[in-house]
């Protein structure tokens, strides 16, 4: 019974996922990019003026919502628990390379699925990736390769509140506009779903998500693990399903390789982009999306990795590091290259080997 | 959790912390105000300054494209090139002039080279918007480079040409960059 409970939430929040990923898309949200946790870091970073890309400053409302609606979540259910000091300095490196995987590809793993759903058929490249990546954490796992174990002793308590505390602050800079935020008035970053359903959405979505446990990797992840066994499996599938029916009915299912929106064809690159991706999330326990619900329960190594992912989303705009449409830029390669490089360097500092 | 006197001065003391916050917010939030006008009316500015500029600069060459004199005006157009080799606008006339010419591969190479240095003329709401143009355009042009490409797939020159008309499909198509 309480399994069946558990699988009905978590088709719920897949469910949710999938629709309101499409929806704030057809509000407002750029093209095939209603939820993308990367896109919103890398316009906030704008926003907050780390990096001056005219057309990418927007202080996505969602993401405060995320982590706002795990840190009520966990508040009702009183499951709010300070924890952390596990590998924190790799964790933040590896927030940073999370955002470059993604901005190689254009997208986190949700916005992968958005955009494959909708017909962007360059996006299976990232999807294999991200398997491969998801596979090749979870080889890494089993041959001891683990950053150690959340203790709730090494974070005092109260420390896991600074992380809702920082996005409460981003939530008021959205209501009362500081001197320092900045907003683009062309580009993608001009493109949004009105605030309050923006808002609502990601509170419900960082509700449901800690309630459930469910993201993008941690499905992959599971039905690698447990094939048809997962209870993520039900979730994901409700995502795919919504998501598919969603950009059927509003006419945004439009099949092809060619001239999707925010997509390049530098296939062997969205693949290892999405690789590093899959890699690292297994490693530090969960995709970018996930990381923000986290850091709302109270998970300061979380926290760490969505501060480090804060610095990708800037120095990736900064520093030229991003895909666009017209392909991939040396830089972004040399960066994810680095990224593995950082991987597979730090999984064998972090080997057990006993 | 039983709180001490070392506890009692730290809650005071945070106290101050937030009420002077609170104080410096409230007293700020005029002239936040005032702030965040002046940047949107100093971006406005530049991008009118920037429209006027260019409207001074490429007038001959808009002259010559108005009396039909499209060879013309390339050659003024190139003489601008030479002394503002990285200004969008050119490209962007460039691509407009050939467009008329019916030489769509080169008003396609244009298009793309101007859109990549400024995406404001790809945007709906821009000033300088040449949407509708370029969307004219890749009707006719991308079925034909898909078709040469079709034909000949080894040719890197009509790649290359394919390349570029999805390159403009996929920023018409909006999503992030």
């Amino acid at each position: 019974m309480r399994h069946d409970r558990h699988v009905l939430l978590v088709a719920c929040s897949g469910a949710l996922l999938g629709f309101l990923g499409v929806m704030l898309a057809v509000w407002g949200n750029p093209e095939n990019s209603g939820i993308c946790v990367s896109c919103f870091i890398e316009n906030s970073a704008g926003a907050l003026g780390l990096h001056n890309n005219a057309r990418l400053q927007y202080l996505r409302p969602e993401l405060a919502g995320f982590v706002l609606g795990a840190f009520g979540s966990t508040l009702l259910n009183r499951e709010f628990r300070s924890r952390g000091g596990s590998a924190p300095l790799f964790r933040f490196a590896a927030g940073f390379f999370l955002i470059v995987g993604c901005a190689l590809f254009i997208g986190c793993p949700i916005k992968l699925f958005l955009r494959f759903t909708a017909g962007d058929l360059t996006a299976l490249a990232g999807v294999i990736g991200l398997l491969v990546g998801v596979w090749g954490g979870l080889k890494g796992l089993a041959h001891g390769v683990e950053l150690g174990r959340l203790s709730p002793a090494a974070a005092p308590a109260g420390s896991g509140l600074l992380s809702p505390l920082f996005f409460l602050l981003m939530l008021l800079f959205v209501f009362v506009s500081p001197a320092f935020l900045i907003a683009s008035e062309r580009g993608s970053s001009a493109q949004h779903a009105p605030l309050f359903l923006s808002l609502g959405a990601g509170l419900l979505l960082g509700f449901v998500a800690q309630r459930s446990r469910f993201c993008i990797t941690g499905t992959v992840r599971d039905v690698l693990l447990m094939g048809r066994r997962a209870p993520l499996l039900w979730g994901g599938g409700a995502f795919l399903v919504s998501a598919v029916v969603a950009n059927v009915a509003t006419g945004r299912f439009n099949p092809g390789f060619a001239g999707q929106p925010g997509s390049h064809q530098e296939y062997l690159w969205s693949f290892l982009g999405m690789a590093l991706v899959g890699w690292l999330s297994v490693l530090i326990g969960g995709c970018p999306f996930r990381q923000l619900v986290k850091s709302g329960e109270g998970d300061t190594d979380a926290a760490l990795v969505v501060a480090g992912m804060f610095l990708g989303g800037a120095l990736v705009q900064g520093w030229n590091l991003a895909a666009t449409s017209a392909g991939v830029p040396t830089g972004g390669k040399i960066a994810v290259i680095s990224g593995f490089a950082l991987l597979f360097g730090g999984s064998l500092l972090f080997r057990n080997r006993e | 959790m039983k709180f001490d006197r070392f506890d009692k001065i730290l809650f005071i003391l945070l106290a101050f912390a937030v009420a002077g916050l609170a104080v410096y917010a409230i007293r700020s939030l005029p002239g936040k105000t005032t702030a965040v006008d002046t940047r949107s009316m100093e971006r406005e500015l530049a991008a009118q300054a920037r429209i006027a500029l260019i409207d001074k600069l490429f007038a001959p060459v808009t002259a010559a494209m108005q009396a039909g004199q499209y060879q013309e005006a390339l050659l003024k157009l190139e003489e601008i090139n030479v002394r503002y080799p990285g200004e969008a606008h050119g490209f962007i006339l460039k691509g407009e002039i050939l467009s008329r010419l019916e030489s769509l591969d080169g008003a396609v190479t244009a298009f793309v080279r101007g859109v990549k240095l400024n995406g404001d003329y790809i945007d709906k709401r821009s000033q300088v918007s040449r949407r509708d143009i370029i969307e004219k355009l890749l009707e006719i042009s991308l079925p034909r480079a898909a078709a040469s490409y079709r034909n000949a797939p080894g040719n890197p020159v009509l790649k290359a040409a394919l390349a570029n008309n999805n390159y403009l499909k996929s920023r018409l198509a909006g999503g992030c960059e």
